[in-house]
């Protein structure tokens, strides 16, 4: 049977040391692209290192869920009609429109933010009433704390945020 | 006299970590799972893809890409009915892989699916999508494709691999790869004062856009319940990097490991993040054991 190239390469001298080395970078990368940067040296590298290996689609992060838990940042968009009535927009309910909200509030730039806008916008163009204005909402509420120490409870005595319009759209 | 190290001894260390001959079932079982799951996922967006990855929808890119920002998503200039296209192609790989026709190449083509999908739009990107990705890059090197496949019925051992016991050091890559995950959460996690303390099992539920219950129980409330889920988890994360290469240990802590990716399941929906750590563990069972439990159940069977 014909042999592909890989098993090919495993069975010459060249082919193993090809292998062994691919196996090096591997490892090297897996272990140390997604670490606290030790030294200048480690920063270097990688910043050297992001625009090629983003290039490639190769990025990736190990910290989920790490926090650190300091505020809850989360988005909201409301849309008012012209009849004055307001609404709380509803993304579809799969992880990955959750996870883009999310991600919208915690790091999206106000170009993101603003595309999201214009999202929203074209999803609104066959809406039953006329929208009056759209507006994006970040809001921040401060991370309940542990009171009584290792034996007490998290207590939420008021759970009062802090709202921003980060982009708005109003019809002219 | 000490033991002394010498570059022969790294050399047989390495050739035996990565070298050793062994059979690619463990692979096979794996890949008919992974390739399952994944076919799960792609049949999900075959409905939403184009609004999370076209440049109508949530992709972060807008303009049309530099020559180093292309990806498969952006070819014909990422329209929706491109993108519904992509991951109707995508699904059909999932298939491929599952069933083992093409393995190869199927798998370098759901790698270049996933790795677009970062460059699309890494908002939407979750830890097991990256899992997948580089779990798909090192499939295309290994013979996972080499027992219970197409390609072996059609004797195709250019696109599946040897199906004798060869070097699977694709297969340990992928299980060294699975062991970073683990670890290297855990170490961030370390860094972050409220999983000493014990209150960070609160803070990543409260709140949670992904938490599957309307209102949090109040045993979520108490500080020493919440302590004993943050340290398990540091628990069940550590040991899913180390134990699970221990022959006496392994069983044991996939059980565990196991049941830490339900609780997470019934707490929070974080698409197939947890299906995909459980199918993961099924590389770390050696192709051996998978042998003796056919025979034990064929036995059974026959009497």
């Amino acid at each position: 049977m014909p042999l592909g190239v890989v098993d090919s390469l495993t069975n010459s001298l060249i082919g193993k040391v090809l292998i062994n080395i691919f196996i090096g970078a591997y490892l090297v990368f897996a272990v140390f692209w997604d670490s606290p940067e030790i030294n200048l040296i480690h920063k270097r590298v990688k910043s050297k290192l992001a625009s090629w290996v983003h290039d490639c689609g190769l990025g990736y992060a190990w910290s989920m869920y790490v926090g650190p838990f300091v505020t809850i940042t989360r988005l909201q968009t409301r849309i008012i009609y012209a009849d004055n009535t307001t609404e709380i927009v509803t993304l579809p309910p799969r992880f990955e429109f959750r996870r883009f909200y999310f991600m919208l509030g915690v790091r999206g730039s106000p170009v993101i933010v603003e595309d999201f806008l214009q999202y929203v916008r074209k999803q609104l163009r066959d809406a039953p009433r006329q929208v009056d204005c759209i507006e994006i909402v970040k809001k921040v509420w401060k991370s309940p704390t542990r009171v009584g120490g290792f034996w007490g409870r998290f207590e939420i005595s008021q759970d009062e945020c802090r709202e921003t319009v980060v982009a708005l759209w109003k019809r002219t | 006299m000490g033991t002394e190290l010498s570059l022969h001894t790294i050399a047989a260390l390495w050739n035996s970590i990565f070298h050793s001959p062994d059979s690619p079932l463990s692979l096979a079982i794996f890949r008919i799972f992974f390739g399952l799951l994944l076919t799960y996922e792609s049949i999900g967006l075959l409905k939403w893809g184009s609004d999370l990855f076209g440049t109508d929808g949530l992709a972060l890119t807008k303009s049309p890409p530099m020559p180093g920002e292309a990806n498969i998503f952006s070819f014909f200039g990422g329209s929706d009915s491109w993108v519904r296209m992509v991951f109707v192609i995508h699904t059909l790989n999932c298939v491929l892989v599952t069933v083992g026709l093409f393995t190869r190449i199927a798998a370098l083509l759901i790698f270049v699916n996933f790795a677009s999908r970062m460059k699309q739009n890494w908002f939407v990107i979750q830890g097991a999508d990256n899992l997948a990705k580089f779990l798909s890059l090192l499939m295309i090197f290994s013979n996972a494709g080499a027992l219970l496949s197409v390609d072996s019925l059609l004797h195709l051992s250019w696109t599946s691999g040897a199906s004798v016991p060869s070097s699977q050091w694709a297969q340990r890559l992928m299980q060294i790869q699975v062991s970073i995950v683990y670890l290297r959460t855990v170490l961030w996690k370390l860094k972050i004062y409220g999983w000493i303390d014990g209150t960070a099992v609160f803070h990543a539920i409260y709140k949670n856009p992904h938490y599957r219950r309307k209102t949090i129980p109040a045993l979520m409330f108490d500080g020493p319940a919440i302590a004993l889920m943050t340290w398990a988890t540091l628990l069940a994360e550590t040991a899913g990097g180390t134990l699970l290469w221990l022959r006496e240990t392994r069983y044991l802590t996939m059980a565990a490991v196991v049941g830490f990716h339900v609780s997470l399941e019934v707490l929070l929906k974080l698409k197939y993040f947890q299906l995909m750590m459980i199918v993961c563990l099924l590389l770390f069972v050696p192709s051996e054991a998978w042998m003796t439990l056919w025979l034990t159940l064929s036995r059974g069977t026959a009497h």
